[in-house]
């Protein structure tokens, strides 16, 4: 039994709720900032300091969700605690702030694992199993699009501030950079951006164009900017002997109700999430070194900065040594 | 779409056709272009006159051996024009300095420079030109008629992915080691059986020179803005001829355009195992106030049956008027005087654009289109 606690809230909240029982028996224990898992045998506190001060012994994990610009402070004070870290999304607003938070959390003696929500999709990962028996045989081309609303206001509205969130590229594309560097197995080797906001000078659309060793290429577009209501997510994969296109095109049903048909996309329900939880609650069971984890994370934000360095010079940037340059 | 006003039939030579004989056929959908003539150089190889006098076989015209006795002696006012690349820019220039409408297959040119001898010649004669492309498919009409309509606002950003489905002779690495380089000409003229030979001529070209005109023109078509600059990955993935010659199967091209908008292309020649269809080709548009996804080659059905080979692709296009289309704007840009869908300035253009994402794989830099 893994006891989990939320801190801050988010999206999920309600189907950690529904599905910790079906990740290996683990159940959410405590919460803060009044996340919607909670319920009357749930502990309760206004932030993680208080949680860790009044029920440290009834959590062994933490899942944090809290807004870009606190999770670093969270993730160290859940990690030196010895709580077992699940964050949710990037790590911090900068690879130098994950960086250092790595680094401060090397010698503890815990499970941290940064996120990368999107290798749980069910599709992305029946993407990567085939790539794993060798049906797509070297990657060539990746494409993806994930389209979407604005983040919405209440409790969430740090999202739409990047100073908080760190914008498009830290807040959103580093799932989709996570994903590219995931499935080409390394880092890109060339980074170059272009983004473009409707309202203000803020981007609500941003296009990054990765490049990979023995030509890899990945191209990922990301907008915040589509009218309220469900998103589009589209992935294509072309490898040296096969391809694969996930794409939610291919998985709308038709409602007719007068006038032209509407698209319904058929749910994968809770999948994501609960595939996620799943191995964070079997790496805390088993022990494991989630050392892998916290440099994809670490890496996926230096390519955001890179591809927002590319994207404000309009010129490319290689890697280095220590990360990326504008060339 | 009203029919074109006059009711004149355009008298056809077809200058060369080497490669794909669905431009002439396509041509010949609509009832007022009319092929009385297939004409090419004498001096052309044998290969190109026996496939010139098979299609003057098929439409039951005669076969000129002589470009300016054929345009002379039937009495044309349109040509046809489908040679290998590199010299489609030589005929179209013949054709419009001798006062003939021009239908050209792509690529337009292999060089930017013959690009612009084309525009020169066209436009100093005043005649009209179009070059061959997808934009009167009924799906993309549909997304015309929906932005037209303002159902996803002003266009912010177009993506477009075009891969063909098709082989290229032996894949990447395959073959002994040592083995000469693949013969560009050869292996196209090899390809013609299935159609594949889009890229035939002496000058090898990737699928961004060869294909890059279709997807580009979808965003220039739904844009109607130039594209300024670009940024682009290509390789050589999959077939050993591209290796062997230094071109690309496989690229990826940010485009910045006019107006702030955004587009992107993925394109390629992935290979026969990597899609049960032609391929997969698609474009998404996000607007101001909306978003569109749309799937190129729609509508279509698809054939299943027992004893069906992996070359006989499933999916058959169903309906849509896109030749005729085609030939009928051409028809009423010379009625009115006005433009095609896709004139020569604008094929020039997005001939550069090609070229200068060609360059930027090559630089790894940006690259602005001049």
């Amino acid at each position: 039994m893994t006891r989990l606690a939320l801190v801050g809230r988010g999206p999920d909240d309600e189907a950690y709720a529904r599905i910790a029982p079906r990740a290996a028996g683990s159940t959410i224990a405590a919460v803060t900032d009044g996340a919607q898992a909670g319920s009357d045998s749930v502990a309760s506190a206004p932030t993680l300091g208080d949680l860790l001060e009044s029920h440290a012994d009834a959590i062994d994990a933490v899942i944090v969700q809290t807004p870009t610009d606190e999770r670093a402070s969270h993730i160290e004070t859940a990690a030196t605690a010895g709580k077992h870290v699940l964050v949710k999304g990037p790590m911090g607003r900068s690879a130098g702030e994950a960086r250092d938070l790595a680094e401060a959390c090397a010698g503890v003696d815990v499970v941290f694992m940064a996120g990368q929500i999107d290798r749980y999709r069910p599709d992305v990962a029946a993407v990567r199993a085939s790539m794993d028996a060798g049906q797509m045989g070297q990657p060539g081309l990746l494409r993806s699009h994930r389209w979407q609303p604005p983040p919405t206001g209440g409790p969430t509205t740090w999202r739409l501030d990047p100073g908080r969130s760190g914008g498009i590229f830290i807040h959103e594309l580093t799932r989709e950079i996570d994903v590219a560097a995931w499935l080409f197995d390394g880092p890109p080797e060339t980074v170059f951006a272009v983004a473009r906001g409707q309202d203000s000078d803020q981007p609500d659309a941003a296009v990054v164009h990765l490049g990979f060793p023995n030509g890899g290429m990945a191209v990922l577009d990301v907008t915040t900017a589509l009218p309220r209501g469900e998103g589009y997510w589209s992935l294509g994969i072309i490898g040296a002997d096969g391809a694969i296109y996930a794409d939610d095109q291919h998985n709308m049903q038709l409602l007719y109700a007068g006038g032209s048909p509407a698209a319904r996309l058929t749910s994968t329900g809770d999948a994501t999430v609960l595939s996620q939880l799943q191995a964070f609650v079997a790496a805390v069971d088993n022990g494991a070194d989630a050392s892998d984890s916290i440099a994809a994370g670490v890496l996926a934000l230096e390519v955001a900065e890179a591809a927002m360095a590319s994207a404000a010079s309009g010129r490319a940037a290689a890697r280095t040594e220590d990360g990326y340059a504008l060339v | 779409m009203p029919s074109s006003s006059g009711d004149s039939i355009f008298r056809v030579a077809v200058l060369s056709v080497v490669k794909h004989d669905y431009v002439p056929l396509g041509l010949a959908t609509h009832p007022r272009f009319d092929p009385v003539v297939v004409a090419d150089d004498a001096a052309q190889p044998e290969w190109v006159h026996e496939r010139n006098q098979k299609l003057a076989d098929q439409l039951n015209i005669p076969y000129v051996r002589d470009v300016e006795a054929a345009i002379r002696d039937y009495d044309v006012q349109v040509a046809c024009v489908s040679p290998e690349a590199e010299r489609h820019a030589d005929l179209s220039v013949r054709a419009a300095d001798a006062g003939l409408h021009v239908v050209q297959d792509k690529p337009m040119s292999t060089l930017v420079s013959e690009c612009d001898r084309i525009v020169e010649a066209v436009e100093r004669n005043g005649v009209k030109f179009l070059m061959w492309n997808r934009d009167m498919l009924p799906a993309m009409l549909l997304a015309r008629r929906e932005l037209q309509s303002g159902a996803i606002g002003d266009v912010r950003a177009v993506h477009v992915d075009f891969y063909f489905a098709k082989d290229a002779g032996p894949r990447r690495g395959e073959g002994p080691p040592g083995a000469p380089k693949i013969d560009w000409l050869e292996a196209l003229k090899a390809a013609h059986v299935d159609g594949s030979d889009g890229g035939v001529g002496h000058a090898p070209m990737g699928e961004l020179q060869i294909e890059g005109i279709y997807p580009l023109s979808h965003i220039q078509v739904l844009t109607g803005v130039k594209v300024r600059r670009v940024f682009a990955r290509a390789t050589a993935h999959f077939h050993q001829r591209n290796v062997d010659h230094g071109i690309d199967d496989l690229a990826s091209v940010t485009l910045e355009l006019e107006n702030g908008i955004v587009g992107t292309l993925c394109i390629g020649r992935i290979g026969r195992a990597k899609h049960d269809n032609d391929g997969e080709i698609k474009v998404r548009i996000l607007g101001t106030t909306g978003a569109m996804v749309i799937n190129e080659p729609r509508p279509e059905v698809r054939v299943f049956y027992r004893g069906r080979t992996a070359s006989d692709s499933p999916g058959r296009r169903a309906g849509g008027d896109a030749d005729w289309l085609l030939m009928e704007n051409f028809a009423q840009a010379i009625d009115t005087n006005s433009d095609t869908i896709l004139n020569a300035r604008v094929g020039r253009d997005i001939a550069a654009t090609v070229q200068a994402a060609i360059d930027s794989g090559r630089t790894g830099h940006p690259v602005e289109v001049t």
